[in-house]
This record gives structure tokens, C-alpha cells and sequence, in this order.
């Protein structure tokens, strides 16, 4: 194989690859990227058996000898970054590959392809078209609520439904859920007889696959299709075609924690509250990671202390309906979600100091938060 | 006969605390088998601290100080102009009293029970156990009746003894309302074990009068109030206090005075210092330490090479050096209750009579100490970061396998685990509890006892609520959801987290013991169970 390449565009491909590239794996050839020279383009190829991407670099690409090449991901990205020249030289026989730049060379061990997993073709059958930006902003609204480390396995991705004219992304850790929805028109969609058994079922993408697929979305305006099959999703842009293995669980049944109907509400704007809860939140410490609301007619206090740093108390003035109330929250979560708010109003509402309480964020974004009970 | 009389008093001593010609040792000892004595009759106060007067290092005005105190009759916060020499003292110079209650479970029974004062009580069981003595009065000590002892050697040496379980309940009401009566006199009041008190007396000199003064004072408001026998020392520190209480038991007054500390520690035997126990006090022996002065003249450097960081402490120690600060062990909440700050552990040992081989009993023992330990837990609002058990067999090896050094473990094992998060959660730590006791080494031998101790503790974050139950099967509530109900089924966690506050505000109600957890529900088949609980071989630990 032999093919020139533009260095940015090259550089910029194999530093999406490296987020799928394992940091240790039993698979040694795991660890390697598999650069693919076809006609009149150069596919960069990476997996680590959960997650799979192939990146297609056409501008700027000269072939001149068709072929395949398996080498070190890693330090293959690492000499690239480091290259002044605008083009790089790639020249591989079946023992070593010559990554050249202007005066600089490096000489790679090559794997043998064939020993490199396949990854599939994207398959346009049975996918759904959708615009990048809705996706990355469903993502965005409802990623960060999914379990990181501890929760059941189920809830270490996002669900993804689709069902009457709808496009609903939740996620959650078991505290707090975050549920967004973006109007979607199925008419046109017809799932794969294959596919019909994935696309109707409630669907759990595992929030690196989500973040893999919002990092090969640059443009918001790009017109991309995503397949759901049985136990993986696809999603294909202009350049790329990303896979992720599907998480395989059962969600929980999240819409029984939605209240509906809530004795206490609030309508603050989101700035001062998201200011002020950050100052109270400043004074707790570890042992006590919550802030205290406390309701009395269009008034909010927010009260917050610890043992080793002191206390703080702020006031502001709210929308108010319902009775005098407490309520506390983990300062964290609530900012986590208020930053996404897509209004400059929050609405909150809630009924007990152990029942959860409803941030409204947007007109199809809904945060629940599971309050704390403290000692204060 | 008061023992003024039959040991005619020292002559008063000058401002050395020294009579400059005496073997200040031998008087130290010699003052402790006098108060041994002095407690034989009614053990007269006065007599006590002139007793006091008479050892070495002592108040020369003890008795005089303690003569005029009018009993119990002061308010404690009465202006007392008479300062005594602690007036000449430079302001600022530390006031340390260190209490101790006089055989504190027996003293307890005396209080409870006045048909029983000044009788030879003993507490810790019926002599017909294999139990210990736990506490024993000074009517009974008489006899050469200490604690530890087995209770039918107790029986065999004092045939008159009456013999006391022990009331776990009413020795914690009667420590309070010690604690509420020191409070009076200083807000730095520190609980330092079940039965001993630190009071920080400094800068008190125009409100209470001086030191000596204020710790008669006490004594006699506990006595009347309480009931309870109180012996004080005064010291400018811990340390200094608590030897002084040392040489003033029982009933009596002791103080070092500022300056002197030196020489007081000088004579005292070397035993005497805390950290100085069998082991180390024999070693100082050979090396012909007997005395603190002894000690002190041995440089930091030989004792940090012979005894580690203990050396250094020691050192420290023999120098009078103590700078820990009284610290007050509770907080005054706004509706006048006493609230125990969090302790640093928590720990509860159970020990078998007979010993047990069922493992099941065993198990269940080991979860009602955490249940215990849990309670306690969730009533200073704290949790525990990590946790330990205990386990200890019966020995059954040979002396001479014991004496092997290639012996593999003795007869107790214990381990250790910290939690992934703190926790107060009898569930949550039964079964941590639980897993670190199966993985202790098993062996073919009956147990002893079993115990755990909860350290460090933390304060307690705030209780997170789960939207979810993580155990719940994919299709619960699926029925519910069916018929146009979507129910939600609270977490294990937050299950438990209510069954604790619910179990914890019905024990407050109906006492300890009427409600049992699964759990433990075996021990009711060999233990008798009670409003505060089983009755436990060591009462005391019933907490």
C-alpha cells in the first residue's frame, strides 16, 4: 500500500480513532489501526469489540497503490501530531510501514491484516434519517445523568425510544433522570424486518458509544442515519460510520418516578438560581453534599454548611404555588441539569422531602432529581 | 475513730510540696494503703484529704480547704473571693481536675439501692457464673476482692458480698447527671471513659474560688445530688490531674500545685505513669528505674531506641509535658438536652458462657453487637468508614505448642474492611460484618467471644433517595401498569434506611429489647432477652 495524505486530515482522524482504541486489552492487535487505501480514499479503522469506527478521508488523499495496512494506533497518532509538513507519505510492505513527512520518517511494525476483527458496512436498510444537531443535543441534555460508576448495569447508557412522531432520550443513575424528547416524523421510517425487533424495543446506547458518535459529529447541519440492530447501533455520517454494542438490560421503568401532580412549585429564573445555589454550595464539604430549600410565599432560601468549612444562605425571589415547603438536593445534580436549561426559566415542583422533585428545563426536557434528607 | 486519729496528721507542709528529709516514694505508697484503709469505715472525706495533706506533693491547705466547704449547699455559680494560692498563680495557668467515681458500677448499685450502702457489693453476676467481678465496692475490696477476679473466688474470699448483675441503664442516667453538674462549674467537660471526668477549670479563679475549692465543691454536689463517691485531682494538665486523683482515692482531694509538677513526678513511682504497664514497667525494672525522676534522667534518645515512639511519649510524660486540651465530650441542645459528641470508634464485644460452637449462634451474637453498635451510630447522627471483627476461640493447644514460635495464629483473629461509602445501616453493615467473619480462619474450637469495632467514625452526609429499586425484576409492576397504575417501589436502600429510623424511634418508646431483628432472632433461644435487650455476659457493654 501506498497513498499521500493530507496531515490534518490524517491527524484529525486517528485522534477520533484513539477514543476507541483500548488502553489494555487481552488483544494485543486491539491496540493497532487498520489504514485501508481503496480507490480514491483512506479508511481509518479501529474497534475494540464494543465500539467500532471507520473514518473515510477523501479530500486530500492521493493513492497510488491500493492496499491494506495494520499498524500501532497510538504511536502512529502520536509521530502524526508532531509533523510540521502538510502532507504525509504512507508506504507499507508486508514487514514494516513507512510513515514519511518532509525529512521525517518513522518505520512501523505492521500486524498481520487478516487478524484485525472485520468491522461491518453501515447498512442504509431500515435506518433512521435524522439531522446531527438533534442528536447531539438530545445527547447532551441527558448523557450526563447516566450511572458512571455504581447503579445497575442497565442505567450506564441512554434509552432510546421512538414512538409516535417521538424521539426520546433518558438517562439515569438511579438519583437523578433526565428525559428529553425532540419531535420526530416516522412516517418516512420503515425499520428492517431485522431491525423492527431493535428500532420498536426501548434501545440503551452505553454513554461512551453516545459520546464516540457526538464526537464524529462536527457539523450540526449534516444529515446523519442511525440503525438499530439487535444487539448494536449504527450511525453514519458523511465521513464516518460508527458502531456501538447495545447495553443489555432492562431500563427501569422510569415513568412511574415522573411525578405529575406536585403540592409545592417554584418558577425562578435559571442564572440566579444556578448563581446562588453554586455560592451556598461552596460551604459544603463531603459529608454532607447538600443544599436545603426552603419555600415560604415568592420566597426561596437555600441554606448549605458542613462541619469543616462553615455555612451559607442565599435568598431569591420566585413564582410561588403551594404551601410553605423544604426540600434539599445535591447542589451538583441540580446544576448539572440547570446548565442545560433551555429557558430562562426553571420550573420545579415537588411534594414531600423524600418524593422527587421535577426540574422543567424546556418545553420537552424534563430532570428529576431524588432530594437528601439532612440533619440541619 | 477517724483516721486523723489513728494516723496523726503530717506536719503542714511549706511551700515546697516536699518534707525535704523524707523518702517522698515511700510516702506516695504509704498514702495510697492509708486511703485503702480510711474506705474500710466509712470513708470520711476530711479524713482523706488530710490524708492527702500527709502524702507527698499535696494541697498543705487540703484539709483546711476542705473542712470549710459548706456540703452542697453552694450554688456553683456563687462569687467565691477566697482564691487560695491559686491567686497567686500567673493568669492563664491551667486548672485541670481530673473525677473518678469510686467503683462506679458498684457505687451505681449503692446509689440505686441505699439498703446496700456501705455493704461489700460486687457486680458482675451471680457466683454461681463463670463470670467476672466487674466492679466491686470498697467495703468489698477489703476482703482482697478486685475486679477481674472470677466471682466464686470473689464468693470464697467475701462469703457477705452481695453480689449484683449491674445496671447498665442507670449507671449511664447517673453518669449524666454528673456531666450536668460539672457543666455547672465549666463549659470544657470531658467524659474520658464510663467512670472519669476532665473539667477545665482555667481563668475560673473570681467565679468559683480557687481549684481545690471548686473540686470540694463538686464532690460534695455529686455526693448529695448523685450519690455517687468522687475522688478529684488538680493538676496543670491531664496528666497531672490524673495522677493526683491517683494518690486521692477514694472520696478524696489532691492537687499538685503549679510550679511543682516536677517534683512531684520526681518521686512517684514510675508505674504509676500511663503507658507504663507489665511488660515495660518490668524492663524499666532491670534497668533500675523506679521512680519518674528515674526515668526522666534517662535521655529521649536510649528511650526511643528501647521502646519506639512510646519511648518519646514516655519521655514526654516523665517531664510532665502534656499539652492535650480538655475537650467537651457534649453539646447543650436549645431544649436543655445533652447530646454526646460522636466518639472516634465504636466498639462491642460479646463473650460466650458457656462458650458456643454453633455457628449460627455465633453469627446471630455478632449481629446484634452491630445492631448495637448501629444504634449507637445513628444516635450521634455519625457513621462508620470501616469496620472490624473479632472472633476469638477457646484455646485448645498444648503450652508447648503455644511456645513453638512456628505456632500458625493464636486463639483470636480478627479483619478488617473499609466500606466503598460510610455508612449507619444495620443492614449494610450485618452483612459487611458478616462476610468478614466467614472469611476469618475457622477452627475446630468452641468460641469465646465475638466483637466488632466501628472506626473511624465520620459525620453523616445526608440520606441520597433512589428513584429506583436495583433489585427489582424487569417486569415488577408491570400488572399495576397494566390496570392504568404506574407504581413505584422505593430501593432496598431507602427500605432499609426507614426500617432503621422507624426501629430506632419505637426502641426510644419500648426499649431496645422488645423489637429483634431477624437477624439475631436465634440468641433468644440461649440468651434471656429483656426490655433493654439479651442479657449479655458483660452488662456494662449492653449499650
Amino acid at each position: 500500500m501506498k497513498a499521500l495524505c493530507d496531515r490534518e486530515k490524517l491527524r484529525e482522524a486517528l485522534a477520533i480513532a484513539n477514543n476507541v482504541i483500548p488502553a489494555k486489552s487481552t488483544k494485543p492487535i486491539l491496540s493497532n489501526v487498520c489504514l485501508v487505501a481503496t480507490g480514491d480514499a483512506l479508511e481509518v479503522v479501529v474497534t475494540d469489540l464494543d465500539a467500532a469506527l471507520r473514518y473515510r478521508i477523501e479530500d486530500g488523499v492521493k493513492i497510488d497503490e491500493p492496499g491494506t495496512v495494520v499498524v500501532p494506533g497510538r504511536v502512529l497518532l502520536e509521530f502524526v501530531r508532531d509533523l510540521t509538513e502538510p502532507t504525509v507519505t504512507i508506504d507499507s510492505s508486508d514487514s514494516s510501514c513507512r510513515v514519511e513527512s518532509g525529512s521525517d520518517s518513522c518505520e512501523l511494525v505492521v500486524a498481520d491484516p487478516d487478524e484485525f476483527p472485520v468491522v461491518a458496512r453501515f447498512s442504509d436498510e431500515g435506518s433512521l434519517p435524522l439531522q446531527a444537531g438533534t442528536f447531539t443535543a438530545l445527547v447532551g441534555k441527558t448523557a450526563f445523568a447516566a450511572a458512571r460508576d455504581q447503579g445497575r448495569y442497565a442505567m450506564h447508557g441512554v434509552l432510546v425510544e421512538i414512538e409516535d412522531g417521538l424521539l426520546r432520550f433518558v438517562a439515569t443513575d438511579g438519583r437523578r433522570l433526565a428525559l428529553a424528547t425532540a419531535p420526530y416524523d416516522t412516517t418516512n421510517y420503515k425499520p428492517t424486518p431485522a431491525g423492527a425487533n431493535g428500532a420498536a424495543r426501548p434501545t440503551i446506547v452505553p454513554t461512551r458509544g453516545m459520546q464516540l458518535f457526538c464526537r464524529v459529529l462536527t457539523d450540526p447541519l449534516d444529515q446523519v442515519r442511525l440503525n438499530f440492530s439487535d444487539n448494536q447501533v449504527g450511525l453514519k455520517t458523511k465521513h464516518a460510520e460508527a458502531f456501538v454494542r447495545l447495553v443489555d438490560g432492562e431500563f427501569p421503568r422510569y415513568s412511574a418516578v415522573i411525578p405529575r401532580e406536585c403540592a409545592h412549585s417554584i418558577e425562578a429564573n435559571a442564572d440566579t438560581l444556578s448563581r446562588k445555589l453554586r455560592l451556598v454550595s461552596n460551604v459544603t464539604g463531603d459529608d454532607a453534599r447538600a443544599v436545603r430549600l426552603s419555600l415560604s410565599r415568592d420566597h426561596l432560601e437555600m441554606f448549605g454548611q458542613s462541619s469543616g468549612k462553615g455555612t451559607a444562605k442565599a435568598h431569591m425571589e420566585v413564582a410561588f404555588k403551594g404551601g410553605n415547603a423544604e426540600i434539599a438536593f445535591n447542589p451538583d445534580y441540580v446544576l448539572e441539569g440547570i446548565k442545560n436549561c433551555e429557558r430562562s426559566e426553571v420550573r420545579l415542583e415537588f411534594s414531600e422531602r423524600t418524593s422527587p422533585g421535577k426540574f422543567t428545563l424546556g418545553e420537552n426536557y424534563v430532570y428529576v432529581v431524588m432530594p437528601i434528607t439532612i440533619d440541619i | 475513730m477517724s483516721l486523723s486519729q489513728r494516723n496523726p496528721p503530717a506536719p503542714v507542709a511549706t511551700d515546697s510540696p516536699f518534707e525535704p528529709h523524707a523518702d517522698a516514694r515511700h510516702q506516695a505508697l504509704q498514702a495510697r494503703r492509708v486511703h485503702a484503709r480510711s474506705a474500710a469505715g466509712a470513708p470520711e472525706t476530711a479524713t482523706s484529704a488530710q490524708a492527702l495533706a500527709h502524702s507527698a506533693a499535696l494541697a498543705p491547705s487540703a484539709a483546711t480547704a476542705h473542712g470549710t466547704g459548706p456540703a452542697g449547699s453552694s450554688s456553683a455559680w456563687q462569687v467565691r473571693p477566697q482564691g487560695g494560692r491559686d491567686r497567686q498563680l500567673p493568669p492563664g495557668t491551667r486548672r485541670i481536675l481530673h473525677l473518678d467515681v469510686d467503683a462506679f458500677l458498684a457505687s451505681v448499685e449503692q446509689a440505686l439501692h441505699p439498703h446496700l450502702r456501705g455493704k461489700p457489693v460486687i457486680v458482675g453476676g451471680l457466683p454461681s457464673e463463670r463470670n467476672l467481678v466487674m466492679s466491686c465496692s470498697y467495703q468489698a475490696r477489703e476482703f482482697g476482692v478486685r475486679a477481674g477476679m472470677r466471682l466464686a473466688e470473689a464468693a470464697r474470699l467475701c462469703p457477705r458480698a452481695i453480689f449484683r448483675r449491674g445496671d447498665s441503664q442507670a449507671a449511664n442516667r447517673l453518669r449524666e447527671q454528673t456531666t450536668r453538674i460539672l457543666r455547672c462549674f465549666s463549659p470544657l467537660v470531658e467524659v474520658a471513659s464510663i467512670d472519669d471526668f476532665f473539667v477545665d477549670l482555667t481563668g475560673t479563679l473570681a467565679l468559683h474560688g480557687s481549684a481545690f475549692d471548686a473540686a470540694v465543691r463538686i464532690r460534695e454536689r455529686v455526693q448529695t445530688e448523685v450519690r455517687l463517691p468522687l475522688t478529684i485531682g488538680i493538676g496543670t494538665s491531664r496528666l497531672l490531674a490524673r495522677l493526683a486523683g491517683k494518690l486521692g482515692k477514694p472520696g478524696g482531694v489532691a492537687e499538685v500545685f503549679s510550679g511543682c509538677e516536677e517534683r512531684f513526678l520526681a518521686a512517684l513511682p514510675v508505674e504509676h505513669l500511663p503507658g507504663v504497664g507489665y511488660k515495660i514497667g518490668a524492663l524499666l525494672e532491670r534497668f533500675q528505674i523506679q521512680t519518674v525522676g528515674d526515668l526522666r534522667a534517662v535521655s529521649r534518645e536510649v528511650l526511643f531506641s528501647s521502646f519506639g515512639r512510646l519511648g518519646l511519649v514516655l519521655a514526654e510524660r516523665a517531664r510532665g509535658v502534656d499539652r492535650e486540651p480538655v475537650q467537651a465530650t457534649h453539646i447543650e441542645q436549645a431544649d436543655g438536652t445533652l447530646v454526646a459528641r460522636p466518639p472516634g470508634s465504636i466498639r462491642r464485644d460479646s463473650t460466650f458462657e458457656p462458650e458456643e460452637g454453633r455457628r449460627e449462634i455465633v453469627e446471630a451474637m455478632l449481629a446484634y453487637v452491630v445492631e448495637r453498635a448501629c444504634h449507637r451510630l445513628r444516635a450521634h447522627r455519625s457513621a462508620a468508614a470501616a469496620l472490624e471483627v473479632r472472633l476469638r476461640y477457646v484455646e485448645t493447644r498444648t503450652h508447648v505448642e503455644l511456645q513453638d514460635s512456628r505456632a500458625e495464629q493464636g486463639s483470636e483473629c480478627s479483619a478488617r474492611r473499609t466500606l466503598p461509602v460510610p455508612s449507619d445501616s444495620t443492614a449494610d453493615l450485618v452483612r459487611a460484618a458478616r462476610e468478614l467473619l466467614r472469611s476469618l480462619p475457622r477452627r475446630r474450637a468452641l468460641v469465646k467471644r465475638v466483637g466488632l469495632t466501628l472506626a473511624p467514625i465520620v459525620a453523616r452526609g445526608g440520606w441520597q433517595w433512589h428513584l429506583f429499586d436495583e433489585h427489582a425484576g424487569p417486569d415488577e409492576g408491570a400488572a399495576d401498569c397494566a390496570h392504568g397504575v404506574d407504581t413505584k417501589r422505593p430501593s432496598r436502600a431507602d427500605r432499609h434506611r426507614s426500617l432503621d429510623e422507624t426501629l430506632d424511634r419505637l426502641r426510644a418508646r419500648v426499649g431496645f429489647g422488645r423489637i429483634l431483628r431477624g437477624s439475631s432472632a436465634e440468641l433468644a433461644r440461649s440468651h434471656e432477652l429483656g426490655a433493654d435487650g439479651f442479657r449479655l455476659r458483660t452488662p456494662s457493654l449492653n449499650q
